[in-house]
């Protein structure tokens, strides 16, 4: 981590500096979040794994030795916590959960699930570069250091999820016809 | 700068480095190259676009929801298993010390760090002042913890006979108050 601010805010917390710790979580959890989504986590069980990933971070950031080391180390916590979950229960397959509920417009609804579901399909490497840039705005030097890859290898997996992501979007237009959501169904496959 | 070598599509490889707002001008040399022959390069650049900010819209709730996700009530440090190893056995050392009353978990070991188990209290300042020599000031504050455990049976450490410490059962009534021990 290069930022200076950002490492002093580390090493309080590793010393013990209580604030620093909740200063510290209150940037990183969504990090957290993102890390659970492109690792296949779903909606409703994000915040519970976010929970699990904070008690675990609690227990641990004392033990942190390098800071330039702390993403990485959030995201195997966050990792432990779904492979955590998954022990305990499969995960819900995708087609068979409800719209979310939390949103005012059934249309917003469909677009979401339509997302969510094409975010589904792309595999796990593509997804989890892809939500880190996407929602963490991660540079793809940052994500190569997270995930312990080559720049070079981030950029293509970057391209090669939008591409995929493209490609699934549009194949959810074509199955669902005339009734998209939004009306939206002229997309194409390149 | 775009400088790797890719076996990806170069054009997608400059669509993605736009939409991540990692772009420079020889991914734009690139699409204005392509788009002599293709101009619909133009338009998927739009839906990669679009696809971006549909992403991040579906994803917002997920955020929101980890935005509510605080750190468990913990103490200040958490110590590593040996330093909780070595505090265990300053614990008991001192029990054995005093002949004051104790609660001894019979059942189980509560583990005195457990975010369930121990909750570090605002802290009281008691005195602030100069510190001496001009530089800075002196703070004082007391530094409370509650901690809670749950045990089969409650013990006091009293003597024997011999004067060593024995401890012996105590009815748990006796600790219905705040109790001093």
């Amino acid at each position: 981590m290069a930022d200076p601010t950002e490492d002093l805010l580390i090493r309080r917390a590793v010393a013990g500096d209580r604030d620093a710790q909740a200063a510290l979580w209150a940037w990183a959890r969504r990090f957290v979040a993102a890390v659970l989504v492109g690792a296949g986590a779903h909606e409703s069980e994000v915040q519970d794994l976010v929970q699990e990933t904070a008690i675990a971070f609690t227990r641990g950031i004392p033990a942190l030795r390098e800071p330039a080391a702390f993403r990485g180390w959030l995201r195997t916590l966050a990792q432990n916590s779904l492979r955590a979950a998954r022990r305990r229960a499969p995960a819900v397959p995708l087609a068979s959960e409800p719209p979310a509920p939390d949103h005012d417009a059934f249309a917003d609804a469909d677009e979401v699930q339509a997302v969510r579901r094409a975010l589904a399909e792309l595999p796990d490497p593509l997804r989890e570069a892809l939500v880190l840039k996407a929602v963490e705005g991660l540079s793809q030097r940052a994500i190569a250091a997270v995930l312990g890859v080559p720049e070079t290898t981030v950029e293509s997996r970057l391209a090669r999820a939008r591409r995929a992501l493209r490609a699934a979007l549009a194949r959810g237009r074509a199955l669902c016809g005339t009734e998209c959501p939004n009306g939206r169904n002229h997309e194409e496959l390149r | 700068m775009n400088t790797f070598p890719h076996p990806e599509d170069p054009e997608a490889v400059a669509l993605a480095r736009v939409v991540a707002r990692e772009d420079d001008a020889s991914d734009w040399d690139l699409l204005h190259a392509i788009a002599a022959r293709d101009d619909g390069v133009w338009r998927r650049l739009a839906l990669a676009l679009h696809d971006d900010a549909r992403l991040r819209a579906a994803l917002r709730p997920v955020l929101a929801a980890a935005d509510e996700v605080a750190l468990p009530a913990a103490p200040a440090r958490l110590p590593s298993r040996k330093a909780r190893l070595a505090a265990a056995g300053a614990v008991a050392a001192a029990a054995l010390a005093c002949a004051a009353l104790c609660l001894l978990p019979e059942r189980r070991a509560a583990n005195p760090t457990d975010p369930a188990e121990h909750h570090e209290l605002p802290r009281i300042v008691l005195q602030a002042r100069p510190a001496p020599g001009g530089r800075g000031t002196e703070v004082v504050w007391l530094r409370r913890t509650l901690e809670r455990a749950v045990v089969d049976r409650v013990f006091e450490l009293g003597t024997d006979e011999y004067g060593e410490p024995r401890p012996r059962p105590v009815d748990a009534a006796r600790f219905a108050g705040p109790v001093r021990f």
